[in-house]
């Protein structure tokens, strides 16, 4: 008896828990906003940007270890500074464009 | 007590159900309310789950044989610290465990990503909370710890092999891992769920994958040990069905924790990667199938119930659910970039996680062939162990290399003149090394010699890296050498944590070579004053003592030692017979040496006239298995270690967005 008492006691406190940020009223900050379209095409820029970057970050350090020559240096720098170079401009346009 | 127990066992499960809704209703319908009410759910399950324990752990500490669990895992005999281990030892038990480690990681994976998911973190505690229900359900009705009955004077005891200390530490560790996988799997799913494919739920997740692979490497190292030491036939993998089961996952994270560097660095092999981190997860459910169905038949899987088709629903709806949802999101998971060369660091990565899938698999067939064959032809036919050594050769060597080679070439791709510079040292080392092996006429077994040869070459390649890292920085930044070379650990901690661990992995491999290919083994019937020779020792049988412990009573050889005409000591291996359990175990004894290896003793048996039949092996180098742990720990953390720099960039591109990044 004393444990189904307890028992009823612990469901109590489980359902009083968990239903308790249901039962309060509705507030402004309760909507969750999910990603815009724009939104995930820029990140998805933002990202390629920061791919670039830290690669030429990454040329930089093999080069220093003499993991990589220069004339493979020199073609990879300019290949990454180009993309780099792309995404950000494609960003700068859709500031522009907001 | 039980009532409570199982009711707080129901209650979990419908929490679990709970959570799972109300997260889908946040992430559909945009109400931050049914968000914070599931993430409440997850705390409850948490501490519906401890009640249970506390229950469950009271019954086995106050020998309450009410329990069927408990008197089938213990006796009022079994020492303290073995009622612990007893808490793994059953099936119900080792459930309750998961389920426990289970709701701790839930609330930990969550806190550890909260910055990181606006859109995830609904889905994430959906997948958590399925996860949490199908282990809840399976305590609450196929293998519910609280089963009564009317209690026996005394428990039947535990299995003797598990009266061991390591299995305080070997079976939590593993749990550990196989859990930790619920975290990745979870971020996996919620970010195919919510159509954010980008590189966060990668960041988010690859610590947590680090670490649940750190713990099933090191709870596998421990279950070797405990083989070695406890198990007494002489070796430490048995290429046992319960000790593949943890490999398959580790070795498929193993891929997943080296091709995310790719996908982070080159925005390739998304679609690769979600179904590695899949399979990991499927595996560890797998294998805890393996160990808790009773489908095998090993020394672990000693329970049978029907508990197998349960996990058979859980397994498909994994695999299932991860395929279909990789199909869905398809278009938002193609590549951004593409290999450019086959000398290039990606490349090697690329088939690094060939061969380790590769092997995976190969595992995966050697365990499931019985089955395989039980079911078609109603007789089980099993994989012996020169199946697994045959793909640990073809692939394992292999793979060492690529740990070698990897380092050596650059990200992108590199020139021949500039692989010529790097690979110089490294190959003159692996040349060197074998030559020097074949000299001392170590050509006994030339899998051995090619394996000592690649540990020498990757050896030379990660130092050369620490050296030509530092001198870098020495040159580059203007730094002495010693903080040159804490600084460049410090600011990439990943790569230079993941070349400890790849030593690790190095010692590890000369310990194993040593142990099996260099080994000499002797055994003979002596009489009392009679020798034994085993390499250069020489053991004289000294007589017979017996010992009665707490819980057993033990009969020992006593054995003189010499090695050289030197005396190194006495040695006594033993066997032992638990009177409760009414079984027998092995107690091997060990000789130590860090610089030449075991001399490892196994009593196999006393005649009635007092003649001892003993088995000795000399084992060089094996010590080097058990150091390995160590650097392969060390590494680990240094990996697991957060890195501000990183959280500061990934922050920063969000801030961009005016999102929440992580801090």
């Amino acid at each position: 008896m004393l444990a189904a008492i307890l028992l009823a006691l612990i469901a109590l406190a489980v359902v009083t828990f968990i239903a308790w940020p249901l039962v309060r009223a509705q507030g402004e900050d309760d909507q969750l906003d999910p990603l815009s379209d724009d939104q995930r095409r820029r990140l998805a820029l933002r990202e390629e940007r920061d791919l670039a970057l830290q690669a030429l970050n990454e040329l930089d350090v093999d080069r220093a270890t003499n993991h990589i020559g220069d004339q493979d240096y020199a073609e990879l720098v300019a290949e990454y500074r180009a993309q780099a170079a792309k995404a950000i401009a494609a960003l700068d346009a859709e500031d522009d464009a907001a | 007590m039980a009532l409570i127990g199982q009711g707080a066992l129901i209650l979990a499960l419908l929490v679990a159900i709970y959570s799972a809704g109300t997260s889908l209703w946040a992430a559909t319908g945009h109400d931050r309310r049914f968000l914070v009410s599931a993430r409440h759910g997850l705390w409850a399950i948490f501490g519906l789950v401890i009640v249970a324990d506390a229950i469950f752990l009271r019954a086995l500490f106050t020998h309450d044989f009410t329990f069927k669990v408990v008197s089938d895992t213990s006796s009022r005999s079994l020492p303290t610290v073995y009622l612990i281990t007893a808490w793994w030892g059953s099936q119900a038990g080792s459930l309750l465990l998961w389920s426990t480690v289970l709701a701790i990681f839930s609330l930990l994976g969550l806190r550890s990503t909260r910055r990181v998911l606006g859109e995830l973190q609904p889905w994430m505690i959906m997948v958590l909370s399925l996860i949490s229900g199908f282990f809840l359900l399976l305590l609450v009705v196929p293998a519910s710890p609280f089963v009564t009955q009317i209690a026996p004077v005394d428990g039947v005891g535990l299995n003797p092999s598990l009266q061991n200390p390591y299995m305080a530490l070997h079976p939590p560790s593993l749990y550990l891992g196989y859990v930790g996988l619920a975290i990745p799997f979870s971020l996996a799913m919620a970010a195919m769920l919510a159509g954010r494919t980008d590189a966060r739920w990668v960041v988010a997740s690859r610590r947590w994958t680090l670490a649940s692979w750190g713990f099933l490497g090191i709870g596998m190292l421990l279950g070797a040990h405990w083989a070695y030491t406890e198990v007494g036939w002489g070796g430490f993998w048995a290429w046992d069905p319960v000790e593949n089961a943890a490999l398959m996952p580790w070795l498929v994270a193993t891929a997943f924790l080296h091709s995310v560097m790719v996908q982070e660095r080159k925005g390739m092999l998304k679609v690769w990667n979600i179904a590695l981190i899949a399979g990991a997860f499927a595996l560890s459910i797998f294998g805890t199938f393996l160990t808790r169905s009773g489908i095998l038949s090993s020394i672990h899987a000693f329970v049978a119930t029907d508990i197998g088709w349960y996990f058979m629903v859980g397994l498909g709806a994994v695999l299932v659910g991860a395929f279909v949802l990789i199909l869905w999101r398809l278009p938002l998971l193609r590549a951004d970039q593409r290999i450019e060369s086959l000398v290039s660091r990606e490349a090697t990565f690329l088939f690094n996680n060939l061969l380790l899938v590769g092997l995976a698999f190969a595992v995966l067939w050697g365990v499931v062939f019985p089955l395989l064959t039980e079911a078609v032809g109603q007789v089980r036919e099993s994989v012996s162990t020169p199946f697994y050594e045959f793909f640990v050769i073809a692939f394992g060597l292999p793979l060492l290399l690529l740990m070698g080679i990897g380092p050596l070439i650059a990200w992108r791709r590199a020139s021949f003149r500039q692989l010529r510079t790097t690979f110089l040292w490294p190959v003159l080392g692996g040349v060197i090394t074998g030559a020097v092996m074949v000299a001392f006429g170590l050509d006994s077994s030339w899998p051995g010699v090619a394996a000592g040869s690649i540990c020498a070459f990757v050896t030379v390649t990660i130092i050369s890296e620490f050296v030509r890292g530092t001198a870098a920085r020495h040159r580059v930044a203007g730094e002495s050498w010693p903080i040159a070379f804490l600084h460049l650990i410090d600011r990439n901690r990943r790569r230079y944590g993941g070349y400890i661990v790849h030593l690790g992995v190095v010692m590890f491999v000369i310990g194993a070579v040593g142990a099996s290919a260099y080994q000499t083994e002797a055994e003979g019937l002596l009489q009392k004053g009679e020798s034994l020779t085993v390499g250069s020792n020489v053991l004289t049988f000294e007589g017979v003592e017996r010992e009665r412990g707490p819980n057993y009573s033990a009969r020992s050889a006593v054995l003189r030692v010499t090695s050289d005409g030197e005396e190194i000591g006495v040695l006594r291996p033993g066997q032992r017979a638990y009177t409760r359990e009414q079984t027998t175990s092995n107690e091997v004894a060990i000789n130590t040496t860090l610089t030449q290896g075991d001399l490892f003793v196994i009593l196999d048996g006393i005649r009635a006239d007092g003649a001892v039949k003993i088995k000795a092996f000399y084992k060089p180098v094996v010590n080097l298995l058990w150091l390995a742990g160590f650097l392969f720990a060390g590494g680990v953390i240094l990996c697991v270690w957060p890195d501000p720099r990183e959280r500061r960039r990934i922050a920063k591109r969000y801030a961009e967005e005016s999102l929440p990044g992580e801090s």
